[in-house]
């Protein structure tokens, strides 16, 4: 499943979207990617839901990648070390064609 | 001596409320010629700052988060203050792992540095950037001083989630930090874009016409957030130039915009000084 997020990922945000992966995890797929290339603006709350999807998605053995995001996003996952834990993608697509197991969204 | 600052926000530590000063910064960079890059790193930092005060500085409480910004030559200096625990005592140990606000700070301004609010409780979080891609301002005039109309302890007690109160200078800056933050107010009024449009309106109207006697000095403002309402107090101003403000907002073929778009308005008077109230509604 591929959720598309987009506008600004910030502390008033995060939680729906704490809520939406939780929902999207409940219904038993077997990947999710975030695909991160449509928001505008992402700050270490929002960061922190994913990294807590990517924990769980290891937890559980589900796949788990988030797609290059603008450069302010690329930014924050830079200094926050995201890429070295986190598979980061170019694009949602490229994905689903590499991991035919994925469902589209 | 500390410099007057360009900004200050007196804000409550909600989430919603960093959105604010990210629009706030956007405005400062459209005024000034900033790079999209440095702007981004600006918002990005400041919102980490913002974020620790909302999530530690109060534990769980409400609390005042105030801002403020200064502009140097081709430099940008922005405060986020607290009264509470603050960034340094209380993010570690809640989040139960290391913050990662902090780091973020770090690395995207070119200094910081954490600082006990005189008289405490509280810490100052100063972050300096250099913006070589900036313009300078016309200069904050010396001798003027910071009347916000709420102080940060009136702003505790209200049940209006929204509330917001602005202090900015000079009118360059205003112009470019007013109705942007208008608009984000509108919006979560829940207004239509209509009626987010006429709150743009009313922000350029006011900023324009707040002169002359405003001109060089602070346009302070008070906004409150109810739904479908929004109620802008605006002053300080000089004595007997409230009514004349709104007299001067008429624009040909739109007549007074201040009046026209507005529901309701006032005008407040003591021996010192006038306060200009409006109302905007969205009745649906």
């Amino acid at each position: 499943m591929v959720l598309l997020l987009y506008g600004e990922l910030d502390l008033a945000g995060a939680p729906l979207l704490a809520t939406e992966i939780e929902r999207a995890e409940s219904s038993g797929l077997d990947a999710l990617v975030l695909d991160l290339s449509h928001l505008d603006f992402l700050d270490s709350a929002g960061l922190r839901v994913i990294l807590a999807a990517h924990e769980r998605a290891r937890e559980e053995g589900r796949g788990f990648a988030i797609t290059q995001g603008p450069p302010q996003v690329q930014k924050l996952l830079e200094i926050a070390g995201v890429d070295r834990h986190v598979q980061t993608i170019p694009n949602a697509e490229h994905v689903l064609g590499d991991e035919p197991g994925a469902p589209a969204a | 001596m500390a410099r007057l600052p360009n900004v200050r926000l007196d804000l409550l530590n909600k989430p919603e409320n960093v959105l604010l000063v990210r629009e706030t910064l956007t405005g400062v960079a459209d005024a000034t010629g900033m790079h999209g890059a440095e702007l981004s790193d600006i918002r990005t930092a400041v919102t980490e700052a913002c974020n620790n005060v909302v999530l530690h500085a109060y534990a769980g409480s409400e609390g005042p988060l105030e801002v403020e910004v200064m502009l140097d030559d081709g430099a940008l200096e922005v405060l986020v203050r607290d009264h509470g625990v603050g960034i340094a005592r209380g993010a570690p140990a809640e989040l139960g792992e290391p913050g990662l606000g902090v780091p973020v700070i770090e690395a995207l301004s070119d200094g910081v540095a954490f600082d006990e609010v005189d008289g405490g409780p509280g810490t100052t979080v100063r972050m300096s950037f250099n913006a070589p891609g900036s313009r300078p301002l016309e200069p904050t005039p010396e001798g003027s001083t910071i009347h916000t109309l709420t102080s940060p302890a009136d702003l505790q007690g209200r049940s209006a989630s929204g509330t917001a109160a602005i202090s900015v200078a000079p009118k360059a800056l205003a112009r470019a930090v007013i109705p942007r933050l208008l608009c984000v107010l509108a919006a979560r009024a829940h207004f239509s874009t209509d009626r987010i449009s006429d709150s743009q309106l009313v922000g350029d109207a006011l900023v324009a016409h707040a002169g002359p006697a405003a001109e060089g000095e602070y346009l302070h403002m008070a906004i409150n957030v109810e739904p479908r309402d929004l109620e802008l107090r605006v002053g300080p101003l000089p004595v007997g130039s409230a009514e004349r403000l709104v007299l001067d907002s008429d624009v040909r073929g739109l007549g007074r915009v201040l009046e026209k778009l507005t529901d309701n308005h006032g005008v407040g008077a003591d021996e010192t000084s006038d306060t200009l109230t409006l109302q905007l509604l969205d009745r649906v």
